[in-house]
């Protein structure tokens, strides 16, 4: 009820009284992060739900899921394997009791801790010195550094506690690596490191360091007992730096010892920026050695008395308090061979130890006023290491090359080719140009040489260090003949560049190679112009370099085949191919063998769609080898149902169409066996099948496409068609490539059977001579076969094929001395010769051409019709005849493979020249009709004799 | 040269019976069903509909494609129908409930046509991708029992009359898969083959070309019968049609005109316009003076006799 009237209150009541009462003051849980704040993006936000996982705030993965442990907090808190809980072993602490006792609580405590509570201990503890490092009561014996604090002589043990703690900072602990190191190596505390020495070697070394030896040792007795043994080289006493000791002197430095200031030195005398730097180097580094030294001196001499135990520590017979030690030279003292540092070492030869004490600091903040006359010159800083400095430090800087020459080492591998060897002139180009773009911008716009001096006219030359220069004299030379950019000035100034950065000519003093030179306009560059072009010959070195090392084996040269051709971007696009001719060997023949001019041109297909003429023209046909299923689907039978794939293939019946097409059964009135090899090889096949019924039947009826491929070549028979078997030399240019149509034909090696298995299977006819060619005995063997035939062939159009080629047997032609040149080129009468005439529709085809076109049209569709009416028909009554087709192919595989084979080699097969010459043929075809007429008696007649 | 069943040709029926707007952008394609009492258009608009084409009424709309519906096939027993278009799967329909029960995917480019064969056992499709894919529609297979690849270019239209499988491709070719023979028969036309039209006794093929002309191919001999010319169709897939008894032919052109003339003789029978934009599509009666026009205006007319 309340609630009700508040409700109603509120909604009749206008905003601005209550205008918050719609606002929450109660949130519940946390609320989720936003969603537009990248930071707290929840990175399982485009994972599914099995794939997100759940971390603490530490980054850790805590919940594994149900079936992997659950909440792993149990068992990475407490529980402490993996497994679960362990129970643990009951174990006695009676023997350890006080250990345990005094542990028990702390490591409790710590084994209820995780990681996290862990990890907040360790980072609320202070860190401290622990009890090992803490310094221990300082040893009876005396100990050097100790001694230098405390002044603590062996005699006197106590320390003063703030020297200790001092002590405490500096003193090692006491098992430090390098020391159990050494110790391992037979080194004792006290001795010095290095081999043992005799006794006179050790004297003299301690004559050396300012060591004085125990008197025992001095004298002359135990000289005589004391040289008979090795002695370990004396220590070399510590020497404590000076600021250290005087803890005063907090503001000081390191080996700071108050001198005179940099005024008072260079009040001394003029001197350059240069000098005042190196002397003030020089201070510095005196201070280091000389002013300690002096601390040294002030040490006193019963402070610097320095142990040296020799011969281990079984006796302090040999240890000597070492006595007042000078060492240091006088500071004025000359320089000498004699001089050495502090602590003993020489100096080296050459070298001069500086001892002039610089006075204390400057109290005024005033920077030192500068040399009278001096004017600053920035640019005379940045020339000068590039100039006289590298020449000053010419001796010293020898690259890895000179060292190996200077050791005798064997020359390094040539050296790698440059990135920029591999690019190609254009891309050089255009690196030269980037390169030089400042130059090439300023070249050509420079009016005049500026009137007005510029402040930074100087010659500058950029810094380029030794071994890029050198390796860029071995690089790519962008101005040199071979770049696309030739210009032999410039090349001449960058190689002297590059030599002089790489310090393989002298340069005396100030005279650089350099000079303005004459630019191509007249004018003389100007200093800055100068500048620039070395700025450009710089960025050019460092640019075209070499590859070093491993990089340089990693880049092969893109332009050194020039062997290998440029392929082409983009799509392949296959050159337009004659439809008509796209289905067959032959029309791959017809294809090779026209000029490319002529493959621009329309094709005959195109022709006759253009011109309106469909029909064998615009039609191909092919295999189609239909999916089993699509063929049950369609409720029909598999049509190639048991033949093998490379059976049919892309061309029909492989043999038989080139035996049609190349004239195995010399159709069309001319000589019969003209082609040698395609008719060997068809008759192969026709041996080799069942019999010759089987192979004519479907010759006849499903070899359509014979006559489809034929026909464009049939009807222009008026036109020289272009030489035919010309097949193409393949070229280094299409081998291997897309358009290369033969390609991997070479892999499918062929080799010919020796003639004596032809000789085995066909040698069993009576009238075989030895004498002839290849062929001649197959023919001869076409003869009985013939006879065999002939009863049994149904149709009126089997007859001619096979009388043909026994016909021709007889009038076999000679080889043809040249039978390659009769091999490729064929005259279209010949070519129209060879077309099979058994085909009926193919030769009505060609026929038509000479007759009326209009009657020829018509009968070749009814007859057309007729046939393929007839394929079907006899699908279904005929089952056989139709059955026979494939099995024939089957049988004949071998010899039509064969025969496409030699259709392809034909070029190279030079023992049974395929051809013959035309006028033979003329000839040929003369007898054979002569002959024909006798044999047959005019009883069958070509299929195109019939019209 | 004809069958000598074809009627005596008439002028394409020019009575608009009906206007049919409610397909929003092009009308793609509008087919009659097996029988002919009922179309299917598909347009631009993903949508498939329904009519009657009688009374005008639209009798159902089948959506479910993503892109537009670029080829329709009705099968034999009007049960269920294929469809296809920019989504480069082929989708078959249950005609009563509406839903695509089947879909087949593989090719890699829109599918511009579909073809049930006699049974509808198998759905043929014609894509862009240069394939036409043979669908099997008995089992739950889902890959395509063949895929013929013989096109070099797009494949506009599949036909299946028998054991025939035809196909028109834009690299001008219209190839004849002979199941039966286990041949293809390739025909060329210098031009994009876009449309073909079986005819009822598998002798003939009409198809469209898109130098603005229609053949008559006779699939035996690969010889052109008639052309048919005089129309505009030079960029659009527009389909020609047979007339009643195939006495005809008839088809809408980039105009918006509808031509008829008569398959024997291949005089013009008659022209008049019918659409303002482009008419994609032709369908006509098989028996009856009806006809379908689908255009790129959005709309599909229904034209009769008086």
């Amino acid at each position: 009820m309340a609630s009700a009237r508040l409700k109603r209150k509120i909604e009749n009541a206008d905003e601005a009284a209550y205008g918050n009462l719609n606002e929450s003051f109660v949130s519940c849980g946390t609320p989720l992060p936003s969603l537009a704040d990248p930071k707290t993006k929840d990175s399982n936000e485009f994972k599914p739900l099995w794939q997100q996982e759940v971390f603490d705030e530490q980054g850790r993965k805590r919940l594994h899921g149900a079936f992997t442990g659950g909440f792993s907090a149990g068992y990475f808190n407490t529980v402490g394997s993996k497994e679960g809980w362990t129970p643990s072993t009951f174990k006695s602490s009676r023997d350890n009791r006080a250990q345990g006792g005094n542990k028990s609580v702390q490591d409790a405590a710590k084994s209820y801790m995780d990681a996290e509570d862990l990890a907040e201990m360790a980072s609320s503890r202070q860190l401290e010195t622990s009890s090992t490092y803490k310094s221990a009561p300082p040893p009876p014996t005396y100990d050097p550094l100790m001694g230098l604090f405390g002044g603590a002589a062996p005699s006197a043990p106590t320390v003063e506690p703030a020297t200790a703690a001092l002590a405490s900072l500096i003193e090692p602990a006491s098992t430090r690596v390098g020391a159990k190191l050494m110790r391992r190596m037979g080194w004792r505390d006290g001795q010095g490191v290095g081999p043992r020495v005799t006794f006179e070697q050790r004297k003299k070394q301690a004559v050396e360091l300012g060591l004085k030896l125990d008197a025992e040792e001095d004298d002359e007795d135990g000289a005589g007992e004391a040289s008979k043994h090795y002695f370990a080289p004396l220590d070399r006493p510590l020497k404590l730096l000076e600021a250290v000791g005087i803890s005063s002197d907090r503001g000081w430095g390191l080996g700071y010892k108050p001198g005179p200031n940099m005024a008072k030195a260079l009040g001394v005398g003029p001197v350059t920026g240069e000098d005042v730097a190196i002397q003030t180097m020089g201070d510095d580094d005196d201070d280091v050695y000389g002013d300690s030294m002096s601390m040294g001196s002030l040490a006193g001499g019963d402070k610097k008395r320095y142990g040296v135990i020799e011969l281990g520590d079984e006796d302090d017979d040999y240890r000597m308090a070492g006595s007042h030690r000078r060492s240091r030279p006088t500071p004025r003292a000359p320089p000498s061979a004699s001089q050495s540092f502090h602590d003993g070492a020489r100096v080296l030869p050459g070298f001069e130890l500086h001892s002039e004490t610089s006075s204390g600091a400057s109290t005024s903040q005033l920077p030192p006023p500068p040399p009278r006359g001096w004017t600053p010159d920035p640019a005379r800083i940045w020339t000068e290491p590039s100039s006289t400095d590298s020449d000053k430090g010419k001796g010293r800087q020898l690259d890895a090359e000179q060292r190996g020459t200077l050791l005798g080492e064997p020359a390094p591998p040539p050296v790698p080719k440059s990135v920029f060897d591999y690019l190609s002139a254009k891309a050089k180009e255009r690196l030269a140009f980037a390169t030089s773009s400042s130059a090439a911008d300023a070249l050509p716009s420079t009016p005049s040489a500026p009137a007005a001096p510029e402040p930074d006219a100087e010659l500058h030359i950029p810094p380029l260090d030794g071994p890029t220069a050198l390796a860029a004299l071995k690089g790519f030379q962008p101005f040199s003949n071979s770049s696309t950019s030739p210009d032999p000035i410039r090349q001449k100034r960058y190689t002297l560049f590059l030599q002089l950065s790489a310090h393989l000519i002298d340069v005396k003093g100030s005279t650089l190679p350099f000079g303005p030179r004459q630019l191509p306009s007249g004018k003389t560059q100007t200093i800055s112009e100068l500048n620039r072009e070395l700025q450009e010959y710089a960025q050019a070195a460092q640019v075209f370099k070499p590859v070093s090392g491993m990089l340089a084996g990693r880049f092969t040269s893109g332009g050194s085949g020039g062997l290998v051709p440029k392929v082409e971007p983009g799509l392949y696009q296959p050159p337009a191919k004659d439809p008509a001719t796209s289905s067959g060997g032959l029309g791959s023949f017809a294809a090779a063998g026209l000029e490319p001019q002529l493959v621009q041109k329309l094709t005959p297909a195109q022709e006759a769609a253009r011109a309106g003429q469909w029909g064998e023209a615009t039609r191909t046909t092919s295999i189609f080898r239909p999916a089993g299923l699509v063929c049950k689907r369609f409720g029909v039978k598999d049509p190639w149902k048991g033949v093998a794939e490379e059976d049919i293939g892309n061309d029909v019946g492989g043999a038989w169409k080139e035996a049609g097409s190349t004239g195995w059964n010399g159709g069309g009135g001319s000589g019969g066996g003209t082609k040698e090899a395609l008719g060997q090889a068809s008759m192969d096949a026709l041996m080799q099948s069942s019999g010759f019924k089987k192979f004519q039947q479907p010759m006849y009826e499903e070899d359509p496409p014979l006559e489809d491929v034929d026909v464009p070549f049939s009807q222009d028979q008026a036109a020289p068609a272009p030489p035919r078997k010309q097949v193409e030399k393949p070229t280094l240019e299409s081998v291997g490539l897309g358009d290369d149509d033969k390609q991997g034909e070479e892999t499918l090696t062929y080799t010919k059977a020796p003639k004596d298995i032809f000789a085995a299977i066909f040698a069993d006819s009576d009238d075989e001579d030895e004498d002839d060619d290849d062929d001649e005995p197959i023919v001869q063997d076409s003869a009985p076969v013939k006879s065999a035939i002939l009863p049994s062939s149904e149709t009126t159009s089997n007859a001619p094929a096979i009388t043909s080629t026994t016909v021709a047997a007889p009038t076999q032609p000679e080889p043809e001395p040249e039978p390659d040149v009769s091999a490729t080129v064929l005259d279209t009468s010949t070519i129209a010769d060879y077309r099979p005439s058994f085909v009926p529709t193919s030769s009505r085809a060609t026929n038509g051409t000479s007759s009326s076109a209009a009657t020829s049209g018509k009968k070749k569709k009814s007859s057309k019709r007729k046939a393929a009416t007839l394929s079907f028909d006899v699908d279904e009554g005929e089952e056989g005849a139709v059955e026979a087709a494939p099995k024939k192919k089957k049988s004949a595989d071998g010899a039509k493979r064969k025969a496409k084979k030699e259709l392809k080699e034909e070029d190279e097969w030079a023992e049974a020249p395929s051809t013959v010459h035309p006028e033979i043929l003329k000839a040929a075809e003369a007898k054979r009709e002569e002959k024909g007429a006798e044999a047959l008696g005019g009883g069958r007649s070509r299929a195109s004799d019939l019209f | 040269m004809a069958p000598k069943s074809r009627t005596a040709p008439r002028a394409p029926p020019s009575h608009l019976l009906w206007t049919l707007a409610s397909h929003k952008g092009p009308v793609h394609t509008a087919v009659y069903n097996t029988g002919s009492s009922y179309f299917l258009s598909g347009g631009q608009d993903r949508q498939i509909k329904l009519w009657n084409p009688k009374s005008g009424m639209e009798v159902k709309a089948y959506s479910g494609h993503g892109y537009e519906v670029l080829g329709l096939c009705c099968t034999p027993d009007n049960t269920k129908f294929a469809s296809c278009g920019g989504d480069r799967s082929v989708f078959v329909w249950d005609v009563a409930t509406g839903d695509s029960f089947r879909r087949f995917q593989g090719h890699m480019g829109k599918v511009n046509a579909v073809a049930f064969n006699s049974d509808a056992s198998i759905l043929a499709s014609g894509s862009f991708d240069t394939t036409v894919r043979l669908w099997d529609m008995k089992s739950q297979q889902r890959m395509p029992l063949q895929i013929l690849e013989e096109a070099r270019d797009s494949v506009m239209s599949v036909a299946i009359r028998g054991h025939l499988i035809v196909t028109g491709s834009v690299d001008g070719y219209a190839r004849t898969y002979d199941i039966r023979k286990g041949e293809l028969r390739t025909d060329f036309f210098d031009q994009p083959v876009t449309s073909l039209n079986i005819t009822a006794d598998a002798s003939l093929v009409l198809l469209t070309t898109l130098d603005s002309s229609i053949h008559a191919l006779d699939l035996d001999s690969g010889r052109v019968l008639k052309s048919f010319k005089g129309h505009k169709n030079t960029s659009y897939r527009s389909a020609a049609a047979f007339g009643p008894g195939e006495g005809s032919v008839v088809m809408g052109d980039e105009d918006g005109k509808i031509w008829g003339w008569d398959t024997e003789t291949g005089e013009k029978l008659g022209e008049f316009k019918a659409h303002d934009r482009a008419i994609l599509w032709t369908s006509h009666h098989p028996k009856e003076q009806q006809m379908l026009t689908a255009s790129s205006d959005g709309t599909v007319k229904v034209w009769g006799t008086r």
